[in-house]
Parts: structure tokens; sequence; C-alpha cells
């Protein structure tokens, strides 16, 4: 009997199931690898090339090939990488012009570096690989035929970012720049700083199989050799595919992975970045990555602003110590309010404990619960203000924090009182001046509002030592976290209090520094008279 | 483990570790002694000054352990002692900790519980060494001597009257010099020079200023508590500091401070309690010659929360001999006696090679 169609059935007809793709495992990389050095043949060098950048599937790698005279010659570059323009005017027009090459053939990269080619930073290269990476920094290579060597030229034509203010680290008195993803910009920043030969950077190449460029910047007279090569030979041990941030570099470099607080100190300011060379740490500038890292690193300077120095120090010690308050406030208020409300009433005034429970009476939830909620809310919060577009993620921090706090109350689902709490705490978090130590600060809260729940002031307590004993146990290369505080370090008065500049002789012993004394006496005019009319 | 310390951690740990044992002692100075208690604390700072200056001459700049190793086959029973000492006076701190905390915060919680917790917390300073914990407590010890000066500070204004300090001297120097030794006990963590001499720089500085602080210190918490209560006067005496605390005030908003005073000393007695566990994980390792003792700290560590956490009252009668009564019965003896049988050994066996 025929089935009629029509009804669930005929829903069903069409429901074959889609055909899938069947991707099968990848080959195993079967290419012989590539040669040492270039064969002097142009042809073989093409070949060997062509191979390295995957051509012709690779559409942006460019082969221009010319001859000078009776030579065969090839420009390699990759498209967008260089600048056209300076390549068409600059180096082909002059060559194509040239009559013919002088010297033997092996000599014929050389000869074209130092009579035609214009460009300042002319190199040759045997190696196949070097030559790879030098275009893919943006720059182009000029193979000859007969000549075993490569002549390499700088002509980098990509677009970059300028050098634009300050995003995280923003302050009011002082230099406005912020490094940017470009490496050589990012070393003239730093350069422009330190007008002095004692810069040293040197330049690595990170990752297996994409290349990134790095600069280990110090400075020769001061920072301690033993410190440098500690950083390179961490640096070299990695053995990555590829790095693509200074943040995932900082992962790779640090002591203590499993570790809460960040042992390696970002900023994106060059002269914050020029301050710590003087102290005689080491700065890594990442290709392709806006902020610089700095090694070691300990507490004080995760708590200092680079603003500090700028301004006269009774206003830097006054908000420094605003800045170390507001961190207290934003780690321990939410819990010890808890531990307050949960396990010590006795000490709070009866009026005011009256007020606040008589706040808290009409919530469904217990303090800590409540206390957790409006964590979450205000992370919520910032995190999507974070996300969203400049204008949009003040309105919506705006709407967050009037509108739905204000309607949470209303609607008795959290006290006043707590609201204000949460809120202090979450503003004492921004004055906090580096990122990852204000995330690692919320952690931290979170933890410390759980442990009062359970046990008062006693959990907070014990919390307390638990953190300081994993803190305390913490080195950045080699340096203790709390150094020079724990273990005792003669410093500048500029530990967790900013006193004059005047007073501010040492060069901080923390990296144990070639150099001690940065100066006998900063302000050498005072004392002798003046000739004021 | 990082054994590290500069001179400035040593002194700092050192004072807190005798302070922590000082400032709560599970009988109180006042009880024996009357309003010349504080008096009390200048004998044991006495008796400290002099075991410094003595342990350094004992020991002749050598650290414990290689003086120890070099005696023989009772070399492992001297570390063990010296580790059994240790733990025995970590017990008696763990244990007037957790007596304190039922006492004023959470007498509804189970003392087993609260011991489980705070030895989750203490043991990875154990296992980190003992630079951390020094690291810890000179970050930490501004902050306790702050909260501790404001706590003594509160308690003045109310009820303070100079006549409370007549007579001088209590109910007499015979008691008042007893009471000084019956604190001395808590020397003990004098020992800790010895075994860091080597890596810790100028040790006899080290000790003597930590003594001269910790009984100063305790001396100025006695002095305010003979201030404010007048002599004879029923005090409950167990914890005469905490009850200054607890009769502090200051305007509307500062009131029966007690918790503030736990909550400034919790650290510093699990940094202590941490610390004795440290020490006599080490010695018992090199008892029984482990390069590394870590291992042997969690079941210490587990030992020491079985001992400390039941009630004396209900505590096995042995524990509560060597816990409790050890304190006052045998004072420094064992502590003192211990290196000179060592020395004397030493010195035996060295005689006996050159003849031999």
């Amino acid at each position: 009997m025929k089935k009629p169609h029509g009804g669930v059935s005929r829903l069903f007809r069409y429901n074959k199931p889609i055909p899938q793709p069947h991707i099968p495992p990848a080959p195993k990389e079967t290419d012989a690898p590539a040669p040492e050095k270039l064969p002097a043949s142009l042809t073989a060098s093409l070949a060997v090339m062509g191979r390295i950048f995957h051509a012709p599937k690779n559409a942006d790698y460019i082969v221009r090939e010319f001859l000078i005279g009776s030579t065969r010659c090839a420009v390699l570059h990759i498209d967008g990488m260089t600048s056209r323009t300076d390549l068409e005017e600059m180096v082909l027009k002059p060559l194509q012009r040239c009559p013919s090459l002088s010297s033997t053939p092996k000599r014929y990269a050389r000869e074209l570096l130092e009579t035609v080619l214009p460009t300042g930073t002319g190199k040759t290269e045997t190696d196949p690989k070097k030559v790879a990476r030098f275009i893919l920094g943006g720059n182009f290579a000029l193979l000859l035929d007969g000549c075993p060597e490569a002549a390499l030229c700088e002509m980098q034509g990509f677009s970059k970012r300028g050098v634009e203010k300050p995003v995280t680290e923003n302050i009011v008195m002082g230099p406005q720049e912020a490094f940017n993803e470009n490496l050589r910009t990012n070393l003239s920043l730093l350069r422009r700083a330190l007008k002095t030969p004692d810069l040293v950077d040197e330049i690595f190449d990170l990752g297996e199989r994409a290349n990134d460029t790095l600069a280990v910047c110090y400075m020769e007279s001061i920072a301690n050799p033993a410190l440098v090569e500690e950083v390179k030979r961490r640096l070299q041990g990695i053995q990555t595919d590829a790095v693509f941030t200074s943040g995932e570099l900082a992962q790779l470099l640090e002591d203590r992975p499993f570790a809460l607080l960040p042992q390696i100190l970002l900023t994106e300011r060059p002269d914050r970045a020029a301050a710590f060379l003087m102290e005689g740490l080491v700065v890594l500038l990442c290709d392709n990555s806006p902020h610089a890292l700095v090694v070691p690193a300990t507490l004080a300077a995760f708590l200092h602003s680079s603003e500090d120095l700028s301004l006269r120090w009774q206003y830097g010690l006054f908000n420094r110590l605003v800045r170390l308050f507001g961190i207290l406030v934003a780690l321990l208020l939410p819990a010890v309010y808890n531990a307050l409300l949960l396990f010590h009433q006795e000490l709070l005034p009866a009026e005011l404990l009256t007020s606040l429970l008589e706040g808290h009476a009409m919530v469904p939830f217990s303090v800590t619960m409540e206390l957790l909620l409006m964590e979450f809310t205000f992370n919520l919060i910032n995190e999507a203000s974070l996300r969203m577009p400049g204008y949009m993620g003040s309105t919506l921090g705006i709407i967050g924090a009037l509108v739905l706090g204000q309607a949470a109350v209303v609607a008795n689902l959290v006290s006043p009182a707590l609201i204000i709490i949460v809120s202090v705490s979450g503003l004492g978090t921004f004055a906090l001046p580096d990122y990852p130590m204000s995330i690692a600060l919320k952690i931290r809260r979170v933890s410390y509002i759980l442990a009062s729940a359970f046990f008062g002031f006693a959990g907070i307590a014990a919390l307390l030592v638990l953190f300081l004993f994993c803190d305390c146990s913490l080195e950045s290369f080699g340096v203790p976290f709390f150094a020079p505080f724990a273990p005792r370090m003669s410093h500048n008065p500029d530990l967790f209090l900013r006193l004059p500049l005047a007073m501010q002789r040492l060069v901080p012993p923390m990296a144990r520094p070639k150099a001690h004394l940065r100066s006998r006496a900063p302000r050498g005019w005072d004392g002798q008279r003046g000739k004021l009319p | 483990m990082n054994d590290r310390l500069g001179g400035h951690e040593r002194t700092v740990s050192l004072t807190c570790l005798l302070l922590s044992q000082l400032l709560l002692p599970t009988a109180g100075p006042r009880d024996f002694a009357g309003n010349a208690a504080y008096l009390s604390v200048l004998v044991t700072l006495a008796v400290g000054l002099a075991a410094v200056v003595l342990l350094r001459r004992i020991s002749g700049g050598e650290a414990y352990f290689d003086v120890c190793l070099s005696c023989g086959p009772a070399s492992g029973l001297f570390l063990g002692l010296l580790g059994l000492l240790f733990f025995l006076n970590t017990v008696s701190a763990f244990r007037a900790l957790l007596d304190t905390l039922e006492a004023y915060i959470l007498s509804l919680t189970p003392r087993s519980l609260v011991a489980a917790l705070l030895l989750l917390c203490l043991l990875p300073g154990a296992f980190f060494g003992s630079a951390p914990i020094a690291r810890m407590q000179s970050f930490y010890a501004p902050v306790a001597l702050l909260l501790y000066l404001l706590v003594l500070a509160l308690a003045l204004p109310h009820s303070a009257h100079l006549s409370n300090l007549f007579p001088l001297l209590g109910e007499g120097a015979g008691p008042v010099a007893l009471q000084g030794l019956r604190l001395s006990p808590a020397l003990l963590w004098l020992f800790v020079l010895l075994i860091e001499q080597k890596s810790a720089p100028r040790p006899l500085r080290s000790g003597l200023l930590a003594v001269l602080c910790a009984c100063l210190l305790l001396c100025a918490g006695l002095f305010v508590f003979s201030l404010v209560h007048a002599p004879g006067s029923p005090t409950e005496t167990d914890y005469p500091l905490l009850q200054l605390a607890s009769l502090s005030g200051y305007w509307r908003y500062f009131q029966r401070t007690q918790s503030v005073f736990v909550f400034a000393w919790t650290p510093l007695m699990l940094a202590a309690t941490a610390a004795g566990l440290c020490y006599s994980g080490r010695c018992l390792g090199r008892a029984f010659r482990m390069d590394d003792p870590r291992p042997v700290l969690l079941p210490l560590g587990i030992l020491l929360a079985a001992a400390a956490a039941p009630e004396i009252a209900r505590a096995p009668a042995l524990l509560r001999f060597l816990v409790e009564e050890r304190l006052y019965r045998l004072c420094l003896l064992p502590p003192l006696l211990l290196p000179y049988l060592v020395l004397y050994l030493r010195k035996r066996r060295e005689r006996g090679k050159e003849h031999g």
C-alpha cells in the first residue's frame, strides 16, 4: 500500500542527513629542509626562496625579475609590507639604469650595496631563512645570478599606528606618549627618553614557526650582567611556535606561573621604561606589542605611578597615600563589612548597627550573598564597558552605576550600605596603576569575602597569612617580590612614601646594579651663593 | 626551601616569634605577680639577654646542626630532641591561638575545624622555608605594632590611674622574679639563632635586639594593664591584653576592640606556628639525614593540629604535661642543657680522637 504524502511524514521527507565533508588527518611535513646557504644560480636561489614562501600559492610574495646589463636579478618582497613607490623610484629604476656590473659575480651584491642601492642599512646574507625573515620584516632582498649572497635593504612601507596617548597609564602631568606596535618606533621613543650610548638594545628572534622580533634593552653601565644573561638565557630557552604579544612573553618568562600576582611589570609609557632602565632593570620590547616588559619587578613598582615623580613631593606623597589606602579598602572593606555584620557586631555602635541591619532587613539574601552578587554585577559592568566603544562604554557605566544600583535598592535586592561598600571598593581597585595587579586584587577580594563569611576576622587573618606566605616566597628573576622592604635593603625614600627628589640618591639595590649611587648632590647648587639682581 | 635571611629579617622575625608566645600566655602574669607584673618581664629580659650570650659562646659561631653532627652516633638524638622542643613550643603557641579564637571570636565553631583551617593556611609557609616566613613577619610587623599600640592608647583615657601602680612591687620581689622565670620558656625561640647561624649575619646582635624589643613591648602592655586596673581587682587574667583590648574605647566608633586585637595578632601567631613547624621539621629532617625536610612537614602538621585541637581538659595526660606543665616547671633547663651536653660530647670525642 502506498503511503500518503502529507502530515508529519512529509515534514521528515527532506530531513536527510547533510553530507559532512571528510577531512583526513594532515600529512606530516615531508618537505626537505631549506639549504643553509643560497646557491649561486639565480634560478636555484629563487626555487629555494619560493619553497620557503610557498610560492606560487602565497599571493603576496612578489618576485620582480630584471636585468642589469646581462646579469639576471630579482627583487623579493611582500606586497603591502614594502613601500612600493620607494621600491620603484629608489631601487628598481637605478638598478635598471645601471649599465653592467664590474666586479666578480661573487661580489655583485656587495658592489650594488656600495654603489647603487640608496638605503643606509644594507647588508648581505647567505642563509635563506634569515633572508626570508628579513623580507617578512617589510624589507626587500636582491638576488643576483652567479652571486651566492643576497643584498638586503630596509624599505618598510606597511601602515602602522602613530605614537598616541597611553590608554591604561594615563597621567595629568608628565609625557603623554605611549609605545605602539612597531619595535623601531618603540626603540626610538626609548632612545629619545635616554640620550646615552650606554643604552644597549639587543635584538632576538622568538618563535619557531612565526618569528617575532624582540629587543632586550639595558644600561650597560648600570645593569647587572648576571641579570642580563639570565634574561637572555630564558629568552633562548623559549620553545614555542609563536609569541604574539608581550603579555604572552611575560607568561613564558616569569618565575612562578601558578602564583596569583604578576612577576613581570608591563608598561606602555616610554618615560617609565626609561626610569626603570636607569634603576638597572632590563626592559623587553616586543614587536607588535605596545607594552614593554620590565624585569625584575617588585611590589613597589606595581604600586607606583610615573606621575609620582613629576609632581612635587608633597602632592606625590598625598597621591600615593590615597592610592595605598584605596588599595587596602579595595582588598578588605567588603570582607570586613561582612565580618562585622556576621561575627563582630559588638565593634559597631548600636545606632550604626541598627541602621545597617534595618537596611538589610527586607533583603532576601544573606549579607555574603548580597556582596558576591554586587561584586559580580560590578565586574560585569566593568567588563562590558571595557569591550564597548568609548562613548557607549561610559553610558553603560552610568546606567550600571545609577539605574541598576537604584533599582536594586528600591526592589529590596540589596541594602543601600552595601552599594556604598562595593562602589568604594571598586573605586579603590581603579586606584591601582597596574591592570593585571588590579585583577589579582579583585580575585583576592572575593576570597576574603568568602573567608569572612565562614570565620569572621579570624578567616580574614588566616587568608591574609596564606597570601602573604605565598607572596613573600615569590621572586622575580631572583629578586624577592617584597624587596627592598622584606628582605630589607638600603633604598631611596620612595617605597611606600615619596619624599623629596633631593633625598633620592641611590640606584635601587634590588637588581644588584653595577652603579650604586645615582647622584651625590641632586641639588648641587643649593648652598652656593648665587648672583640674583 | 628558602632559608637565606638578612640581619633585619632575623631580628624582626625573632621579635615576632618571642612576642607571639609572650603576649598570649595561658596563665596571666598578673595572677602571680599582681600589679607589678610588668616588672617581671624585666627579669625575663635579663634571662633572655643572658641566654643569647650563652648560646653564642657555646656554639662558638658554628651552626647547631654542624656541632651536633660532629658528636658521633648521638647526633640524631640531639637533633631529634631539639625538634621535639620546637614542636612542643609550636603546639603550645597554636593551642594559645585556638583558645583565644574560641574565647573571643569563634565560640560556636568546633575547635577541630578551626585548627584544620589554620593548618591549611600555615602549612605553605612551613613548606616555603624560614625566609618567606621572616619576610612575611617583617612586612606585617609594623601593622601589628601599630594596632597593638592603638589598643594600648585607647585603653588609657578611661580608667588609667597612677595610684594603681602602688605598691610598686605588687605581691613582692620573690613572686615578681618567679613570674619572670615562668615566662622564660618562650625564649626557646632563641635557638633559631643557632640553627641559622651560618645564613644570618650578626646573630648575637639580632638575638639581643629581639629579646629587648619583645620584652619591652610586653612590658608596655602589662604596664598599661596595671595602670587601668586597681590592685587586687578581679580580672580575667588568662588573657590580660585581650581584656585590655575589650575595655578600650574612644569616641562612639572605637569600642570593645578585642576582635581587632585578635585580628592583629592572629597572623603573627600563625607565622610563629609555621616557623615552629618549619624548624622542628628541619631538625627532624637532619636527624634522619634528609637533605630536604619538606616530606616531614605534612605529618608534623597533622600531629600539631591533633595535639592542639582538643580542649586541654580532654587532652591526654602526657600531652597536658608536655605542653602545659612543661612551660612552668621546667623553664629554660632543657633548652640550655642540651647545647652544653652536645658541646661536652663533642669535646670528649675530639679528645678521644687526639689520644687514639
